[in-house]
């Protein structure tokens, strides 16, 4: 199963980029990571090799997402010290380490699922763009204003990403974009 | 740089806590508490009904598909109307992806690691390249200080009764396992548009138009998961059963079984259902048509303002949190009830209904399984933990042969060049509708009132509602609460058995279980998560 990953990257020119947003859209915050990847897809123009993708709470379904994969850029809500909004740039080394002993597949977090990736034989390059969230732990259909208000700034932690990866994207003909939302 | 950690509380949906009193090595009661409040539904009031599709699959980080098509059935239930038949065999297909992808990664991932000892594994000395292959793999995992998705778990723990070899072979094929169950996502994609979240099948059919490129790529797929489920999933449920005997009784249950149905035929009807609807009372394998009038939810022993229990189409949900009191109230979930019973719900229900029916798949597949097991002509040997697990894997051999048949199906409409989809409809502006489907662990019933063309009410019962759901108003103990009574627990500082009782179940929810042992007077907290 890892052969034809390896055959696969080993061939292609320009790297695969996948940026997964991850989160609970109706919980708030949660989302964040959903809204920002949405958000960034809309304004810039993504060659076919990069693609976004709406990872929700997919748990171990994001391995298909991540095969042939040679970066990944998740953006999720994070937990850390700033205020909400705050957007981190992190290194796969800031994630905590597997809990082991599932309960049930709703567990399965990110962790999980590169640990079995690794497991897999698969090795993609993983950063991550945390956004501070606000309320994140109770339901509701939108983000808090503070957290929505960092959206641009998502984007950008995003591209920024990408051209630390050597991939240079351009934003998207505002009259396109706004056709788009017409 | 500081270091932050990502807070995983976030990608924890709620914790089941099991309280559990052990008396003399055995279950002597069990209570099952949901711990977080949930009340999805209330964000749907006001909205326009076709929402619901997209908002209610982000219930569910496991089964968005189940949720997206329960939705979508209970609009068409209001509206009237049905899919064409083209509609209604992508529908199968991606709900049937979803239930390849589910019961594979429950088996292999979740459930058999409470009865395949990871660890034990590298004693074994194999002679296959395969098994040299794998141990090698876990052994640089093990060394490496990281045992990822292995960490913490109850290995060496003396209720592990595998030999080294078969502990061995069962960790090749999670590995395989993680392969599959990603092939399975891979098929929802090509008619779901992407995953993994469904935006193709609203209520009115399917968006997508199957191609015959499509069905090209996909009969590959799912031939090879087809070969597997048939060659190494049934198999190893057979293999790794009779090294645990007393499973065939452990974790028997209430022995009422509720199934509304999943994968429908030309008619819509639910009775037709390839798994088809049905009911089951006290483990008598006669089955009778399910009625979902008669389904209420209590909440005398959930935190809820107390009232009558009600059935979902005017069920309300107001929360009001007192104190976790087993005796009162300990629990965020409601207790459904069937006519006053309590209903267990998911594959063991599904096979025991379609079985009763005479479905002719279900009917031969668990005589053979009987027969493996030893149990020939006693199919109430599968009111266990064994029988859950037995019956998921027949379930999937089941819905894969399934699939390929809809593969042909499809083929034939498309040569035939038959390509609606779709049926168009208006949203009703008064109405009301349910939909009443399958997730893969179990009844899922989505309930709607649309006023003024818009959501009045939405109620949801999820398959965990049912398994996990708490004591009622005349003290009727849930599913899994009367499922662990009885259980060994030899070690209460590391109940693996519990966990196994648990799990069998597919809960949609983490865990945490506080062990009570009265004649020590000590209590042990376990938090599995």
């Amino acid at each position: 199963m890892e052969t034809n990953l390896e055959v696969r990257s080993a061939h292609s020119m320009t790297p695969t980029v996948v940026v997964l947003g991850v989160g609970n859209t109706l919980m708030q915050d949660d989302g964040v990571g959903v809204w920002a990847v949405r958000a960034f897809a809309e304004a810039y123009d993504l060659p076919p090799s990069i693609r976004p993708v709406d990872g929700g709470m997919a748990g171990l379904r994001w391995l298909s997402i991540l095969d042939g994969a040679e970066h990944v850029i998740i953006v999720d809500a994070v937990i850390g010290n700033g205020v909400p909004g705050t957007v981190y740039h992190l290194e796969a080394g800031a994630l905590p380490k597997p809990r082991g002993m599932l309960m049930s597949a709703h567990e399965i977090g990110i962790t999980e699922v590169l640990s079995a990736a690794e497991l897999l034989g698969m090795h993609p390059r993983i950063r991550i763009v945390g956004v501070q969230p606000d309320v994140y732990q109770q339901v509701g259909l939108e983000l808090t204003p503070s957290v929505r208000a960092a959206l641009p700034r998502v984007t950008s932690a995003i591209v920024e990403e990408l051209s630390e990866i050597g991939i240079a994207v351009a934003r998207k003909h505002r009259q396109e974009a706004l056709d788009r939302h017409a | 740089m500081s270091r932050i950690v990502i807070d995983p509380i976030t990608r924890i949906e709620g914790h089941l806590a099991l309280e559990v009193e052990v008396e003399g090595g055995k279950v002597k009661d069990a209570w099952a508490s949901g711990t977080l409040f949930r009340g999805f539904e209330i964000v749907l009031n006001g909205r326009e009904p076709g929402d619901a599709y997209h908002i209610t699959q982000r219930i569910c980080g496991v089964c968005p598909t189940s949720h997206a098509h329960a939705a979508a059935l209970c609009l068409e239930n209001a509206a009237g109307i049905h899919p064409p038949d083209l509609g209604r065999l992508v529908r199968n297909m991606v709900e049937g992806a979803q239930f390849l992808h589910s019961n594979i990664l429950w088996f292999y991932h979740l459930a058999a690691l409470d009865f395949v000892d990871v660890l034990a594994a590298l004693k074994a000395t194999p002679k296959e390249r395969a098994s040299k292959n794998t141990q090698a793999r876990l052994s640089r995992f093990v060394e490496s200080g990281q045992l990822g998705p292995f960490a913490n778990a109850y290995w060496g723990h003396p209720a592990y009764k595998l030999p080294a070899e078969l502990n061995l072979l069962a960790v090749t094929h999670y590995l395989e396992a993680l392969e599959k169950q990603s092939q399975a996502s891979h098929i929802s994609a090509i008619f779901g548009g992407r995953m993994p979240m469904t935006m193709t099948t609203p209520a009115g059919g399917s968006l997508h138009i199957p191609t015959v490129d499509d069905m090209v790529t996909l009969r590959s797929r799912l031939g090879e998961i087809q070969e597997w489920v048939d060659h190494v999933f049934i198999p190893d449920v057979l293999a790794i059963a009779p090294f645990y005997p007393d499973y065939t009784t452990i974790g028997r249950g209430p022995t009422n079984f509720l199934a509304w149905g999943v994968f429908d035929d030309e008619s819509f009807d639910s009775k037709n259902r390839l798994l088809p609807s049905g009911i089951i009372l006290d483990g008598v394998l006669k089955v009778q048509e399910v009625d979902q009038a008669v389904v209420t939810e209590d909440v005398t022993h959930g935190w809820y303002k107390d009232g009558p229990a009600q059935h979902p189409s005017v069920g309300t949900t107001e929360p009001e949190f007192t104190e976790w009191n087993v005796e009162k109230k300990y629990t965020w979930s409601k207790a459904p009830r069937y006519g006053h019973r309590t209903m267990e719900c998911g594959a063991l229900a599904r096979m025991m209904v379609a079985y009763a029916k005479k479905q002719p798949d279900a009917r031969a597949l668990i005589d053979h399984v009987l027969k493996a097991l030893g149990a020939e002509g006693k199919p109430e040997a599968l009111f266990s933990v064994v029988g859950r697990f037995a019956t998921r894997a027949v379930e999937t051999k089941i819905v894969a042969d399934a699939m390929m048949r809809w593969c042909d199906d499809i083929m034939d409409h498309l040569r035939q060049g038959k390509k609606d989809t779709f049926t168009t409809f208006n949203v009703p502006q008064t109405a009301s509708g349910k939909g009443l489907w399958e997730a893969p662990r179990g009844a899922l019933g989505h309930w709607n009132r649309i006023e003024n063309g818009r959501i009045a009410n939405y109620q949801v019962i999820t398959p965990t509602c049912w398994n996990m759901s708490p004591r009622d108003t005349s003290d009727g103990k849930g599913p899994i609460e009367q499922a662990l009574i009885g259980t060994p627990v030899v070690d209460p500082k590391r109940p693996l058995e519990i966990l196994r009782v648990a799990h069998s179940f597919d809960p949609c929810l983490a865990c945490t279980v506080h062990v009570i042992d009265p004649t020590s007077n000590e209590v042990y907290k376990v938090r599995v998560s």
